[in-house]
C-alpha cells in the first residue's frame, strides 16, 4: 500500500491537501476530501464507469477512435469545440490550437456560468483578490450560493473559518459573514446578517444598495449592507449562479454597485465557479484571443453571443461538435438536447455519460490530477500545479488533442 | 381522479445539493437517488391548498412541459414559491429562448401544480 498527496479536481477550490492510499491503481483510502471530492475520486476508481474508446458504439483502440474523430472534424463545414473546463491548462492550450487550426467555434460552460464575471476580472473592471487576502477581510458576502453544498470545504479551508483573526473568546472568526439567498440554507443559518429575497429580487436589492450609498434607500437590508461594508477594511462578494441567473448574465448594475461601494471601502469579487478549471479556460483563451469564451476562428478571431454553446446548439450551427469533459446532454434544457442529438458528436471524457452514449466517437481519457499531472487556475485566480497521483494506461486530454491536431489536414 | 380545482401556481428556484454528488457515484443507490431528487419543496399553505400531505405526488406543468414529482413540506418556504434540486427533471420545465432571456430559466420557473394520480406515475 502507498500513500500519495494530490490536488482534488472535484471543484474549483482545487484543495491541495488530499491524501489517498492506493494498492496498485486502486484507491483504498481518501483523507481530507469533502463529500463531493471523495465521491469524485471514488467514481473514477470504478472501471465500470470509465469510458472506453468507441466508434459507432463499438469498442476500438485509441488510434482508431482518433482517426475517426479526425476524419469527422476534417469533413465538418462548421466544427465546434466545447468544454475543456475539467482539463489542465496544457490541454486547454492544445484545444484552442485545435480550434484555431480547424477554423472552429470554441466555447465552454462559462458562457452560461461565471464567464461574464471572470471577463470583468480579467479586464480589471471588476476588482478581485486571492483567498490569502480573504483571510484578512472584514466582511464576506455570499450572494446566490450555498458553499455547504457547492464547495463543501470553501468555508473551512479558504474563507470564513480560515480567517486570520478570531474574536477573543476564540470560537468565531472576527469577520462579518453575510449571505443573500432565496432559501434559508445552511449558510443562511450561520450568517449575520442573512438577507432573504424573493426569486428575481436581486436587481431591486442592488438598486437599493446604490440608493443607500446615495443616501435615499427605503430598503433596510440595503442600508444594513452598506453600513457593514463601510466599516470593513475589505469586503469580498462571493457570487454564485443564483445571482448570475437572476441577473440573466447582465452584471451592468452589479458593476455600478461595486464601483460606488469602492468609494466607501475596498471591495473584491470571487466567482463561485463549479468546474475545476473553468477559470483556466477563460484565462488561456483570453491570453490567446482577448476574449474568455464564445470565440470563432473561422475568419481570424471573432467573438460574440452567437458563438455561445446555447446559441450555436439552438441554431443547429455546428455540423460536428468535439466535446471535452462535459455532459451537455444532462445539463441543458430539452429543446437544446434535441438539437444536440441531431449533430455529429465526438466526446473525450474519463467517464460514461449521457453525452458519450449519444456520441459517434468516444475517446476515454485520464482524469486530471488523479491520473495526469499539469496545472489549473483556482476560482480565486491562483495557479495550482499537480503531479499524477496514480498510473493509468489512459491518455490525458492534452495527448489526445495533440494526436487529433496531427491528423487535421485543414 | 384529480380535482382540477386543487391547483396552485408557484415560482420554483432550483438548487444544488451535495448529496447529489455523493449518491450519483454509488451505483447501488442510483434508484433511491433518482426518486429522492424527483421532488418539489413547498410551503404548508400551498400543500393545504392542493389538499395533499407531504409525500404525495403532484404534476408540475408549464408551457414548456410537465413532470410528476413528489411534493415535500419545506417549513421555511414562503407561500407561492417552491424549491427543486437541479436535475434532469428541471430541464423538462425550461428551455433556451434567446427572444426571452440570455440564459435558460432555472431560477424563476413559473409552474402550475396539481395533485397527480400515483398509478399514472
Amino acid at each position: 500500500m502507498s500513500q500519495t498527496k494530490l490536488v482534488c479536481t472535484g471543484c474549483s477550490c482545487l484543495c491541495d491537501d488530499i491524501e489517498i492510499q492506493t494498492e496498485g491503481t486502486v484507491i483504498t483510502g481518501i483523507h481530507n476530501a469533502c463529500l463531493k471530492g471523495s465521491s469524485f475520486l471514488k467514481y473514477y476508481g470504478d472501471d465500470e464507469r470509465r469510458s472506453p474508446c468507441l466508434v459507432d458504439k463499438q469498442r476500438v483502440e485509441l488510434d482508431e477512435a482518433i482517426d475517426n474523430a479526425a476524419a469527422l472534424l476534417n469533413q465538418a463545414k462548421n466544427p465546434m469545440i466545447f468544454g475543456l473546463d475539467n482539463s489542465t491548462l496544457e490541454a486547454q492550450t492544445a484545444g484552442i490550437e485545435l480550434a484555431r487550426t480547424l477554423g472552429a467555434v470554441i466555447d465552454d460552460c462559462s458562457s452560461f456560468c461565471q464567464g461574464t464575471l471572470v471577463e470583468g476580472i480579467q479586464r480589471e473592471t471588476i476588482p478581485s483578490c486571492s483567498f490569502n487576502e480573504v483571510h484578512r477581510a472584514g466582511a464576506l458576502i455570499f450572494w446566490g450560493c450555498n458553499p455547504y453544498h457547492s464547495h463543501p470545504r470553501h468555508l473551512s479551508k479558504f474563507s470564513y473559518y480560515a480567517h486570520a483573526r478570531y474574536i477573543n473568546a476564540g470560537w468565531t472568526p472576527d469577520v462579518v459573514l453575510s449571505c443573500i439567498d432565496v432559501r434559508e440554507s445552511e449558510l443562511a443559518s450561520i450568517s449575520r446578517p442573512f438577507f432573504r429575497i424573493i426569486p428575481g429580487e436581486d436587481k431591486e436589492l442592488i438598486q437599493g444598495v446604490l440608493d443607500a450609498i446615495r443616501g435615499n434607500s427605503t430598503r433596510k437590508d440595503a442600508t444594513d449592507m452598506v453600513s457593514f461594508i463601510r466599516e470593513s477594511r475589505l469586503s469580498v462578494f462571493f457570487v454564485g449562479l443564483g445571482l448570475t441567473y437572476a441577473l440573466d448574465n447582465d452584471f451592468t448594475l452589479f458593476q455600478e454597485m461595486l464601483q460606488e461601494l469602492a468609494s466607501l471601502a475596498t471591495i473584491a469579487v470571487i466567482p463561485m465557479i463549479g468546474h475545476p478549471n473553468m477559470r483556466g479556460f477563460n484565462h488561456t483563451l483570453f491570453n490567446e484571443t482577448g476574449y474568455v469564451n464564445k470565440v470563432c476562428f473561422a475568419d481570424d478571431i471573432s467573438h460574440g453571443p452567437e458563438y455561445s454553446i446555447l446559441e450555436q446548439v439552438h441554431k443547429l450551427s455546428p455540423d460536428c461538435m468535439l466535446i471535452v469533459g462535459s455532459n451537455p446532454l444532462s445539463n441543458m434544457p430539452q429543446n437544446l438536447q434535441r438539437n444536440l442529438d441531431r449533430m455529429s458528436l465526438i466526446t473525450i471524457d474519463p467517464a460514461i455519460t449521457q453525452t458519450t452514449e449519444a456520441s459517434k466517437v468516444v475517446i476515454g481519457a485520464a482524469v486530471s490530477s488523479l491520473e495526469t499531472g499539469g496545472s489549473a487556475i483556482r476560482m480565486d485566480g491562483v495557479k495550482v500545479c499537480f503531479d499524477q497521483a496514480i498510473k493509468t494506461h489512459r491518455h490525458n486530454d492534452e495527448a489526445i488533442l495533440r494526436k487529433l491536431l496531427d491528423r487535421i489536414t485543414k | 381522479m384529480t380535482d382540477s380545482t386543487n391547483q396552485v401556481t408557484v415560482v420554483i428556484t432550483t438548487y444544488r445539493d451535495s448529496h447529489q454528488w455523493v449518491v450519483k457515484h454509488r451505483t447501488e443507490q442510483m434508484q433511491e437517488y433518482e426518486e429522492d431528487l424527483r421532488r418539489v419543496e413547498l410551503s404548508e399553505e400551498d400543500l393545504d391548498s392542493l389538499g395533499i400531505a407531504s409525500g404525495a405526488t403532484v404534476l408540475l406543468s408549464n408551457e414548456v412541459g410537465s413532470v410528476p414529482v413528489t411534493a415535500k413540506l419545506s417549513p421555511g418556504c414562503p407561500k407561492g414559491f417552491g424549491y427543486m434540486p437541479m436535475t434532469s427533471h428541471c430541464n423538462v420545465l425550461t428551455q433556451y429562448d434567446p427572444e426571452k432571456a440570455r440564459l435558460p430559466n432555472y431560477k424563476r420557473l413559473e409552474v402550475k401544480i396539481e395533485p397527480y394520480d400515483d398509478e399514472e406515475y
